[in-house]
Parts: C-alpha cells; structure tokens; sequence
C-alpha cells in the first residue's frame, strides 16, 4: 500500500514537475508575444493617423480660410500639397484596412477611411480651381471639410481605446500570467513540498534502514572488535609463541652447537629434507645449503656413507619409514676423510598413522673416537711398558733361583743340600710357567681345560707350598666345608688364582697377620649378585674366601685393583698382574669375585665358582694322583725340534725312560731320518719350526708312509694348541710348552692309545 | 540639402537632379505597403557625397515638418535608399512622396524594428547634415 501510494506521488511529482516546466515555457513564451506588440504597434499606427489626418484636415481648412484671405502668403500650390498630404494620409491606409485588429474598430475604421475618401473625392475639383475670390465655395468646402473632423477624431479616439483597452488587456494578461506565475510558484512550492515532505518520509524510512543498519553494524563492528580482540590475542600469543619458538630454535641451535649434535626432519612423502642443522651438513663434509640440495633424492643422502655400512644404514632407515625409533653407529667417507656419526632417529606421523616425516640427531663421534683410540693406544703402550719390566723382573727372579741353584750344583756335585737345590730350580721353571699362563688368562687367550674339580682338594694341595712361601708370621687357616659341591674350573689357573690371592694377603700384612681360606656352598640372590663384579645368573655357587688381617685396601684404588699391571707395590717387587689373573679367570669360568675392604682390618676377596652338578668323581681325582704309568721305554722316537737346548733336554727325558730318541732340528731332516731310520712309535714335533714344512704338514708327509703314525705336537703358542685340521688328525695331542717331561710321557701315551681320557691327565703339572 | 558642417551650405534637388546622382533599386516589402515593393532612388550616403558632406548624421525633414535623426552608420552599413520611384512610378506627395527614406528590410531581418520604421521617413523635403 505504501508502496503504491509512493509510486503515484513520485509520478504525481514526475508529470506535475512536467507540467510546470512546460507551463513555464508557455508563460515565457506567450506572455511576449509579438502579436500583442504588433497590435499595439497597429492601434499606435491607427490612432497616430487617426490623429494625422484630423490634424491634415484642420491644416487644409486653415490652409483654405487663409487663402481666402486677400493679405496671406499661401497660394494655391499650398493649399494643393495640403490637400495631397490629406490625401496620401487617407488613401494610404490599405495596410492598416487590412490588419486584424477588433471588429468594431476595424468597422470604425474602414467607415472613417471610406468617408474621408469620399470625400476629398468630391472636393478635389473644387480644391483644384479654387480662387481666393470663391467665397460660398471656400465656406462649402471648410464645412464638408469640418464634418470630416468627428469621424477622424472618433476614429482616433476608439483606437486609443481600443489600445488602452489593448493594454487593459495586456494588463489583465500580465496579472493572468502573474496569477499563472504565482500558480507555477505555488505549484514549484507544492512540488518542493511535495519533495521535501517524500525526502523526509524517505529520509524517515531511510533513517529507520539507516538505525537497523547502524544497530547491525555496531553489532557486527562490536562482533568484529570481539573477533579482532581474540585475533590480536592470538596474534599476540601466536608472537610469544613464535619468540618462544624462536628462543627455543636458538637455544636448541645453541645446545646442538654446545653438544656437537646435528639434527635433521626428514620428509618421507617429499624425499627431501625439511631441516637440517649446520653440524649435521658439516659431519657430511658439506654446507647446510649443499646439504639440503643433495638430499633431494633419498638414495643420495646415504651414498656416502661407508660401503660396509651402508646395507646396516638402509636397513634402520627402512626400519624408520616403518615407525620405529632408530639408534645406529656408522661411518661417512667425505672429502675430509673417515667420519664416525651415531644417528638416534622417531618417526613423526600424521593423523593417519602414517610416517609422514623422520626427526634424527647425530653426534659426530670421529674425534671422540680418534682421541680414545689414542688413549688406548697410549694405555696398551702403558700397559706394555709395564707389563715388560713386572714380567721381566719376576723372570729376572726366577732364573736367578735356576742359574744359582744349578750353578751350585754344577761346582759341587755332590753338595749336601743338592736335591732341595734342585728341587727350587724346578719350582721356579713352574712359577716362570705359571707367570706366562697368567699372563695368557689375562689376556684370556690360555687355553682353558675346565674339569670338575674338589675346590678343598686343591687347596690342600697349595698348603704346603703356601706354608713354605708365605713368612712365619703369617698363620694360615682353612675354613673348609667338607660337603662342598665341585666346581667345573682349570686346576692349574684355580691353582694359580689361590696363590696370587694368598701372596696378595702377604703383602697386605708385612708385620704378619692371619691368612684364611675358606670354603662354601651358597646360593646366589640378586642381593649378593649385585655386589659380585661379573655378570652371574642367580643359583648355587661355591664360593672360596681369602681373608687377610692386614691395612685393607684403600677406598680410591679400590676400583682399580683389578686392572692389569696395578699395584700398591713397588714396579720391582710384583708384575701387578695377579689380581687381573684372578679376575679374567674367574670369568671365563663364568663365576665371578667380589672384594670386602675393611680398613684396618684386613680384605677380603670371595670367588664364586659355578657348581659342577653331582659330587666329585672319583676317577678325576684318583687320576690326579696316579701319575702316567711307567711302561713305555721301549719306543722309537722321532723328536724334531728347531731350539737345540730344548731338542737335547726333550730328547734327554725320554731317553731317561728308554725310549730310542732319533733327533731332528727341521722338516727336510726329519724325513731323512723317517726313511733312514724308521720304522717310529710316534712323532713328537714342534708345530712352529724354520724349513719347507711346519709340524703339522711334515706329519700329514710323514703319513703318506706311515698313515697310522700318531702325533704329539708342541708349541709356545696356545693360539697353535687350537688350531685343528692342516694334517692334524683329532687323536693327535697338543703340548703348551714349557713341557715338564710326565706331561710329555703321559702326552706320547694318550698319542699311541687315543680314546683315553687325556684332558684330565695333561692338565697334571 | 543642407550642410552644416560646410559653413550651412544649401544645395536644392529636383527628381531630375537627384535621379542624376545615380538611380538604385531596393526591392522589400514595408509595414505600409502589401507584398514586395521595387522601389527605386539614390542611395542616401551617394546623396551625401554627391555635396561634398561628411557629417556623423542627418536630419530627415518632411513635408508636415515631421523630422527624424538618422546616424551615418545606417546609410555607411546599409544601402539605405532616398526613393523617388515605386514599381517605377514617380512618387507624388499623394504616394508619400516626393521622396521617401527606405531601408533594404527583406535583404537586413536586423532591420525589421520599430527603430528603422521610424527612421523610414516620407514626404520627405529637406535633409540636413550634421557632425557631432
């Protein structure tokens, strides 16, 4: 409805603003107009010649009267040319006959002219022959001349009339088109009206549009503000958060820098790399730039890393693609050289699980590694050092003991204590032999020949030995337990571990003291296990105790004790290699050892031996007491041995026994006296030897005659003692040198009479 | 004619001796005559000439003693005529003659104004020439 109402009064306005723009026009237009001027220039022109041709005619009848005069100046010619003025005055208004002017006067006019002409007409020729002395014609004349004057002066008189009521008329005309301005003001004011009244209406409307749009754009400003609030806010967060992250980018940059740490994101699904540190490019040989461009591709980022290493790398690499966290070592062959990276790697995954990207750190370990492999290299040249002048010393000792002792005996054969003499030489000969298979367990490289063995059985054994190395003022007890359960051990090295042990306890107590060894059987808990040095699974054990009432062991070279080459002593009194002796033995026969320090009152060191199963058996310890049998001196032996002094010595024992001895010092000369002087029972040879053929490829020769020869092979090398094969048959027997000569014996018997139960025998010292 | 400018020398014309002056011919129609009119005369600033005169105006005279102010940029502009004839008949005092001032108004629309009809004057008898 308003709608309607609104549309027609703005066409209303449209066509009524047409109207007065047009009535407008119209009233510019009309209102001068020239026909009303060219009417009023006519009524001028009318009354003007109505008023002339009065005025003529009064200027021919005083022209005529003044002719009649006899004293006038005016002649004829005069009064001729005023009556031609009349003339042309009344004939001469055909135009003004002729133009549309109101009926009346029109009718005024024409009778007026019409007259007028008739009249000069008739007095024309009175005019033309006109004397002064005509009297009755002049007075005739002036009186038809006089009648004309009302007409003219009518005729005048109603065209100023008629112009007057012409501008009457203009007047009337000038008020209409006032009333019709006054109309179009009124009109232009109701229109300005009209529109002021719409603008308002509108502006009302407008202004109700305008405050909904206000409200909807202070809620939406106030909306936006809010929204603006929280994006500043998160802004500000998101800027925090990025200083944050920025700190936390450089402190990270400043720790991987601090930590030599490289680190790097790897984009599985782009193959590229997204970050990667400065130290991780360097550890490459590369710049970060160089680095990121070559590890576009994934086969390039691992191409160089070491050839050995490269499967290992692929495979954890792969190993990560899959989702798990990776830890490897491996090498990187770059410009600079050989570089050792250890690389911890995640796996980064999306929202579906998938890996989606590798975060990795690496350390370069190349320098670390360089500097511990100089330390150890300084440590093993240490330790060598060391180790040269302790075994040079206690050899130094022990060949003094031989030299002395059979010097003595040489000068005076038949000296009164000739047999004791001879009985420290031989002592010493075995403490040299059990130095170097010291030295050898230390090293872990002594051959191992563990047995079952009665742990109270061989401490028995050492007590008479012990008594007689150990000063009088140190008492020695033992503590054993007559149930204890065997041990699976190498008698000589379980043998050698107590003596260290109790010489250890010695030079703990200088003044004296008191030594025990003791015996148990014990079952291990984590508790104990924890305090035993070694790894050893909780079960029974035996344990053997060597206690001493000496100063104790010092709490800072406690944890040193153990190291090869340490001592508390001086470098000339002991090699230091007792403790480590006792150490790497008890290991490699799976026990272990624990230390008790109790200062000023003594230590004490426990081994724990694995528990053989079942009870001893009396072979094995009948057996270590039988000896070899005495039976075989009638043998022929070829003995090829390079070291002369050893040859004679070797050839000497056996002859002692009976046998028939060839000798050889090498391979070429062996086979010569094979062929000469076979057949032999046996072939005792040295495996390592100058020549063609070393022990074992002269035996394999020697058989291609003799395929049933048997064997005994002797070295300084246990290395040599393992090795089988290379012409050596599994019922040769293998001798460590030095070679005490039952060893020997009972070594050719286990050769001829293969089957028995040899280990047992040749562990006998 | 008279010339004031020239010590108010007097020359008098009859048709004869205007016409000698040279005969023009204006053809126009007037608010007095009904169609086109041939009128024919001595061009006003010929006239002028023809005495040796050089004012800035004329005084027109007629025979009623009627008189009008007609400036010289009228007859210098235009071929303002002194007509003698019309439609080749001499002009007699009964036809507003003898001589009647006509302006060139059907070849001038600008001269179709109240101002230029009133300077149309007939009957005319005398004009004298003026400088300011």
């Amino acid at each position: 409805m308003v709608r309607t109402s609104r549309n027609l009064l703005n066409n209303a306005i449209t066509a009524g603003a047409f109207v007065l723009a047009l009535s407008a026009l119209i009233i510019l237009g009309t209102s001068i107009e020239s026909t009303r001027d060219a009417s009023q220039q006519l009524l001028n022109s009318l009354s003007h010649s109505a008023s002339q041709i009065e005025r003529e005619t009064r200027q021919l009848v005083d022209h005529i009267d003044r002719f009649s005069d006899a004293d006038s100046e005016i002649t004829q010619r005069d009064v001729l040319t005023r009556f031609d003025i009349l003339w042309s005055r009344i004939f001469s208004q055909d135009a003004i006959i002729n133009v549309d002017v109101e009926p009346e006067l029109r009718r005024q006019a024409v009778e007026t002219v019409q007259i007028g002409r008739a009249l000069l007409q008739e007095i024309e020729p009175d005019i033309l022959a006109l004397t002064p002395d005509q009297t009755d014609t002049i007075a005739e004349l002036k009186t038809k001349l006089r009648s004309f004057f009302h007409p003219a002066h009518q005729l005048e008189v109603l065209a100023m009339d008629s112009l007057v009521g012409l501008r009457a008329d203009q007047s009337e005309s000038q008020l209409k088109s006032m009333y019709l301005a006054i109309a179009l003001l009124i009109g232009l004011a109701a229109f300005g009206l009209s529109s002021i009244y719409l603008l308002r209406s509108d502006r009302n409307a407008v202004g109700r549009i305008n405050a909904q749009l206000e409200y909807r754009v202070r809620k939406r400003t106030a909306d936006l503000e809010a929204v603006n609030m929280r994006l500043a806010q998160e802004i500000a967060e998101r800027k925090r958060d990025q200083a944050t992250m920025a700190e936390r980018e450089a402190r990270l940059a400043q720790a991987a820098q601090l930590a030599k740490l490289g680190y790097y994101v790897w984009n599985f699904q782009e193959q590229k790399f997204e970050v990667c540190s400065d130290a991780h490019a360097a550890a490459h040989g590369l710049s970060r730039a160089e680095f990121m461009a070559a590890g576009r591709q994934a086969e390039m980022w691992i191409s160089d890393t070491h050839p050995d290493d490269i499967a290992r790398r692929r495979a954890k690499i792969a190993e990560l693609a899959s989702g798990h966290p990776i830890e490897l070592d491996y090498r990187l062959v770059t410009p600079d050289g050989v570089r050792r990276l250890r690389e911890s790697a995640r796996p980064i995954f999306d929202d579906k699980g998938l890996v989606v990207r590798g975060v990795g750190s690496t350390l370069d370990l190349t320098e670390e590694y360089e500097t511990e492999m100089k330390l150890y290299e300084a440590q093993r040249m240490d330790s060598i050092g060391k180790m040269t002048g302790g075994v040079a010393h206690d050899f130094n000792n022990l060949l003094a003991v031989i030299l002395g002792n059979l010097e003595l005996i040489r000068e005076h054969p038949d000296i009164e204590d000739r047999d004791e003499m001879i009985g420290d030489a031989i002592s010493a000969t075995l403490r040299g032999r059990d130095l170097t298979m010291s030295m050898l367990s230390f090293a872990r490289r002594a051959p191992m020949d563990p047995s079952k063995l009665d742990l109270n059985t061989v401490i028995e054994g050492l007590h008479s030995m012990l008594r007689r190395k150990l000063p009088i003022t140190i008492d020695i007890q033992t503590d054993l337990n007559a149930d204890i359960r065997p041990i699976m051990a190498d008698r000589s090295l379980t043998e050698s571990a107590v003596l260290n042990l109790a010489i250890n306890a010695m030079d703990a107590m200088p003044t004296g003291g008191t030594l025990t060894i003791q015996t148990e059987n014990v079952v291990l808990n984590a508790k104990d296990a924890a305090l035993i040095k070694g790894d050893l699974e909780l079960g029974p054990y035996v344990k053997m105790s060597v206690r001493d009432t000496g100063s104790g062991i010092e709490a800072n070279v406690i944890d040193n004790i153990f190291e090869p080459f340490f001592t508390t002593k001086s470098i000339t009194k002991n090699s230091g290699l007792g403790l480590s002796m006792v150490q790497g033995f008890t290991q490699q026969t799976g026990g272990g050892i624990r230390t008790i320090s109790l200062p000023q009152q003594g230590a004490v060191f426990e081994l724990y031996f694995l528990s053989g199963l079942g009870d001893c058996d009396e072979d094995c310890a009948a057996q270590m007491v039988t000896g070899p049998e005495q039976t075989q001196n009638t043998l022929r032996v070829l003995l090829v041995e390079d070291d002369d002094n050893v040859r004679k010595v070797l050839a000497r024992q056996m002859e002692q026994t009976g046998m028939t001895v060839i000798s050889a010092a090498e391979s070429s000369s062996a086979e010569i006296a094979f062929a000469a002087e076979g057949p032999f029972d046996v072939v005792v040879s040295d495996i390592v030897m100058p020549g063609e053929l070393q022990g074992p490829a002269l035996v394999r020769r020697l058989r291609e005659t003799d395929s049933t020869l048997p064997a005994v092979f002797l070295s300084g090398y246990p290395r040599d003692i393992a090795v089988h094969g290379d012409g050596v048959s599994a019922d040769d027997v293998m001798l460590m040198k030095p070679v005490g000569r039952d060893d020997l014996l009972v070594a050719i018997d286990c050769a001829m009479n293969p089957g028995r139960d040899l280990v047992n025998d040749l562990t006998l010292a | 004619m008279t010339n004031t400018a020239d010590d108010r020398k007097v020359t008098r014309f009859d048709r004869e001796m205007l016409e000698k002056i040279g005969l023009k011919t204006v053809v126009t129609e007037t608010p007095w005559t009904i169609g086109s009119v041939t009128f024919e005369g001595v061009l006003l600033r010929d006239l002028i000439a023809s005495v040796g005169a050089t004012g800035t105006r004329i005084v027109a005279t007629a025979l009623n003693d009627y008189s009008v102010r007609i400036p010289a940029e009228d007859y210098t502009r235009y071929d303002v005529l002194v007509a003698t004839r019309r439609d080749g008949e001499i002009l007699t005092v009964r036809d507003k003659g003898p001589t009647w001032i006509i302006y060139p108004w059907s070849d001038n629309p600008p001269l179709k104004k109240q101002l230029f009809y009133s300077r149309s004057i007939w009957q005319l008898k005398a004009i004298t020439v003026q400088s300011d």
